[in-house]
């Protein structure tokens, strides 16, 4: 009897979970969403943050907080996330560092970027630019290898970084022409970019040097994505110019620690698609020169399994490691 | 159009009342934040960053610019009261500052701050007006080679951080190169003495440094001998006695405007090195070197009239090449981007009403710093007549929530405490910190430009002297190192003649 008790009493218990579980998640949310940013405030992936964040706020009755959590690559941030409660307050932004290229880099991260994230929508989708200094005797992708491969020993190019996408994209577009400039790394696209401008160093390949062209100081040589970059209709693409299977994107990403329930992670889905499809948004990630992406929940987690294998390839192809 | 009509573009637009309403407000905000200990210029702007989002462009970056230099001249005024450095410029601010604060001589010191950083602003705010893009063209001609040849100069004449022992302030630096060393290495992207921490990947936080090693240390100093400390306040001198010793420090207010403008326009770093390279410079050329330490006013007015140049021209990268020459610049171009607004070479073309305007508000900006703080000065002062035991807690409760800000994290305010410790062991041993900071500062910087450079040249070393800005350079360095040795020399052999 007592036996019995205690069984109807668990049943019950379930039973009552499950139904506040659903209630729950019915009116998820009932308190301030935090939304982590893993860099620090100003960069690209701020600005995507606080772009988004209040017009999220707004669709889902409650604020979304945007917390700055800076640290090793962003790595820092997207531990905490990781192993936070998968109640559906807590999410970041992952980008193609944090949930692609870092596992593969550090040796000492302790969350893998597949199973322990529910990946909720791809934001952008951000082709990087192929950039020479303007004294630099090559004005397309040709003309450099060929400068390349005639001066093998004084070429060099920079990076915002070891393990960085920009070091990585490179170090493939060195692996299919089978040029080798050196590596000069830097701490930041800002450092590096000012040395190309300046002419210390002839070129590197990097998302943010759209105005530099524009103005001239700077002249790009490809983009590095699928299709031509709107705001420089000129350039071409990697393939057009003739690296055949070249391509190299980086992406931001919505990413929530694994285990939320998939209505929670649907909701936050359909709102962020609805953002990314207002106009006011498009003209301004339009003028940071950041492609759009969105889709379901479904796409962005086989688009984050595919980044996965190839960065782990390219890092591996090019001995990057920060241990 | 000639300068005196975009001067007039420029006051036309930062005179209106909306946009001087928001200068004001951004100085003030600025001000109010900049003084809680730790939050320094780079977080507070960060902070309110949003604040501006919905503004007009104009009027948004002009009250993130006063935002800029409020935090910067609030940072400043607790270095001064009760020595809490948030940020490298500051701590150069407080070695002279905080000494005069002990002495009663606060008001002094607060007012010479105000009164130095006006002018150098003035004059740093003229310099942009002139002769911004051709500055920003010869800052590019600093490359790795140069910087690393700057940076050894910096190191050198920072020998005279020291007051006390040299040996110790050697010492000192050393251990402070070895502090710089944690972290990701930039050149190979190897870890040094992260222990495979995460937190440790990007080196120790410097605000945790700086603010325990100054500000906790000297709390805990303090409880040590409740007795001196603050107790001679009746003996404050205001107002009056600033403007007086205005005229003695007035060389070295130009001095520092003048090496601040200069470093400030250097996007590798260079504003960094500013008020210790303005301080170096005062110490060498006052007729009393050893006084320094304990509370010259010279030693305070250079470094802060050197650091609100280097701050007002560290504008200059930013605005003609789009190029941002430190955190808070970064911070400022995520600002005009969301704008719509691309930062380089034709803003000044396409937006002369920005251009314009953020200098002329600039100037105003200083203007209104001075107004509001001249007044405040007697009410600052006021503060250190709060009983101490009030006034401790406080400040170490605010100092590790300014450390948690700065990047939301628990584990800087454990390396504050660890540093705490360390600060006053080395009070205890009689060892000065700020050398130690710089030897931290300049030791990671020092290195990246150096293998940088020897990447470039594939490892050769003459590349230091093949290039002229970094031959003379360390020409320089090496004067400094040789003269002293050279009069010691000659004043042995006048001995010797007397002998004779």
């Amino acid at each position: 009897m007592k036996k019995f008790a205690a069984l109807t009493a668990a049943v019950m218990g379930v039973a009552a979970l499950s139904v506040s579980n659903v209630s729950a998640q019915e009116y998820w949310p009932t308190k301030p969403v935090t939304l982590i940013v893993p860099f620090a405030p100003g960069g690209n992936t701020d600005l995507i943050a606080r772009t988004i964040a209040p017009k999220l706020g707004e669709k889902l009755g409650q604020s979304v907080i945007v917390e700055n959590r800076p640290g090793a690559g962003g790595t820092i941030a997207t531990t905490e996330v990781a192993s936070a409660a998968a109640d559906g307050y807590t999410m970041q932004i992952g980008d193609i560092s944090t949930h692609a290229i870092s596992p593969y880099v550090y040796e000492n991260l302790t969350y893998d970027p597949i199973d322990d994230f529910e990946p909720v929508i791809q934001v952008t989708s951000v082709s990087l630019l192929l950039v020479a200094n303007p004294q630099v005797k090559a004005n397309n992708v040709q003309e450099l290898i060929d400068l390349a491969k005639s001066d093998p020993e004084t070429l060099s190019y920079a990076s915002s970084g070891n393990g960085s996408p920009q070091h990585l994209a490179f170090e493939y577009l060195k692996s299919l022409t089978g040029i080798g400039p050196l590596h000069i790394p830097y701490n930041g696209s800002a450092p590096a970019l000012t040395d190309v401008i300046a002419g210390h160093v002839p070129m590197m390949i990097d998302g943010t040097a759209v105005p530099h062209v524009k103005n001239g100081a700077l002249k790009a040589l490809a983009v590095t994505g699928t299709a031509r970059s709107q705001a420089l209709p000129d350039v071409p693409t990697m393939q057009e110019a003739g690296v055949n299977d070249f391509t190299f994107t980086s992406w931001h990403g919505i990413m929530y620690p694994a285990g939320v329930p998939a209505e929670i992670v649907e909701k936050v889905n359909t709102a962020v698609g609805e953002i990314l499809d207002e106009q006011e948004v498009k003209d301004r990630f339009a003028e940071l020169n950041i492609g759009l992406a969105g889709g379901s929940p479904e796409q962005f987690a086989e688009f984050v399994a595919a980044e996965n294998k190839k960065m782990k390839s390219l890092v591996d192809a090019a001995g990057v490691t920060k241990d | 159009m000639d300068l005196l009509q975009q001067l007039a573009l420029g006051f036309e637009t930062a005179l209106t009342p909306l946009n001087l309403f928001y200068c004001f407000a951004g100085v003030l905000i600025g001000t109010l934040i900049g003084v809680l200990p730790g939050l320094g210029p780079a977080p507070t702007v960060a902070m309110l960053l949003p604040l501006s989002f919905g503004l007009p462009p104009v009027s948004g970056f002009i009250m993130l610019s006063g935002i800029f230099y409020g935090a910067q001249y609030g940072g400043s005024t607790t270095a001064i009261l009760i020595n809490t450095p948030g940020e490298s410029s500051a701590v150069v601010t407080a070695l002279e500052g905080y000494q005069m604060a002990r002495q009663g001589r606060a008001g002094e010191a607060l007012a010479m701050a105000a009164v130095g950083s006006f002018i150098a602003g003035t004059v740093a705010t003229f310099i942009i007006a002139l002769l911004a893009p051709p500055l920003a063209k010869a800052a590019l001609l600093f490359g790795p080679a140069e910087y690393f040849s700057l940076m050894v100069l910096g190191l050198i004449a920072a020998i005279a951080l020291a007051s006390g022992s040299v040996l110790k302030a050697i010492a000192m630096a050393i251990i402070g190169l070895l502090l710089g060393l944690v972290g990701t290495d930039v050149t190979s992207g190897v870890q040094r003495y992260t222990f495979g921490v995460l937190d440790l990947y990007d080196g120790v936080a410097i605000v945790a440094l700086a603010m325990g090693l100054f500000a906790v240390a000297e709390v805990l100093r303090n409880l040590d001998a409740p007795e001196e400390g603050h107790a001679t306040v009746a003996q404050i001198t205001g107002l009056a006695a600033g403007l007086k010793s205005l005229r003695r420090a007035m060389g070295s207010i130009l001095r520092g405007t003048a090496i601040g403008s200069l470093l400030g326009i250097l996007p590798g770093g260079g504003a960094t090195l500013s008020s210790f390279a303005s301080y170096a410079m005062e110490k060498r050329l006052s007729k009393e070197p050893s006084r320094f330490g304990s509370g010259v006013v010279e030693g305070l007015a250079g470094p802060e009239s050197a650091n609100n140049a280097g701050a007002q021209t560290s504008f200059i990268p930013m605005l003609t090449l789009g190029l941002p020459s430190n955190p808070v610049m970064a911070l400022m171009i995520g600002a005009l981007m969301i704008h719509g607004i691309q930062p380089g070479p034709n803003v000044i073309s396409e937006q002369p009403a920005l251009f314009w305007g953020l200098i002329a508000s600039m100037w105003i900006g200083n203007l209104m710093l001075v107004v509001l703080n001249l007044p405040l000065v007697g009410l600052w002062v006021r503060l250190l007549a709060f009983p101490y035991h009030l006034l401790f807690p406080a400040i170490i409760v605010i100092t590790c929530i300014g450390v948690f800000s700065f990047s939301n994290s628990m584990f800087d305010v454990w390396m504050l405490i660890i540093f705490s410790v360390g600060g006053y062991v080395l009070v205890r041993l009689r060892c000065e910190p700020a050398p130690l900071l710089l030897g931290f500062i300049l030791g990671p910087m020092m290195e990246e430009h150096l293998r940088r450079a020897l990447l470039l040249s594939r490892g050769n070393p003459a590349v230091f002297l093949e290039r002229p800005i970094s031959a003379v350079m360390l020409l320089i360095a090496a004067i400094l190192i040789i003269s002293p040795a050279l009069s010691v020399i000659r004043r042995r052999r006048e001995e010797i003649f007397v002998e004779d």
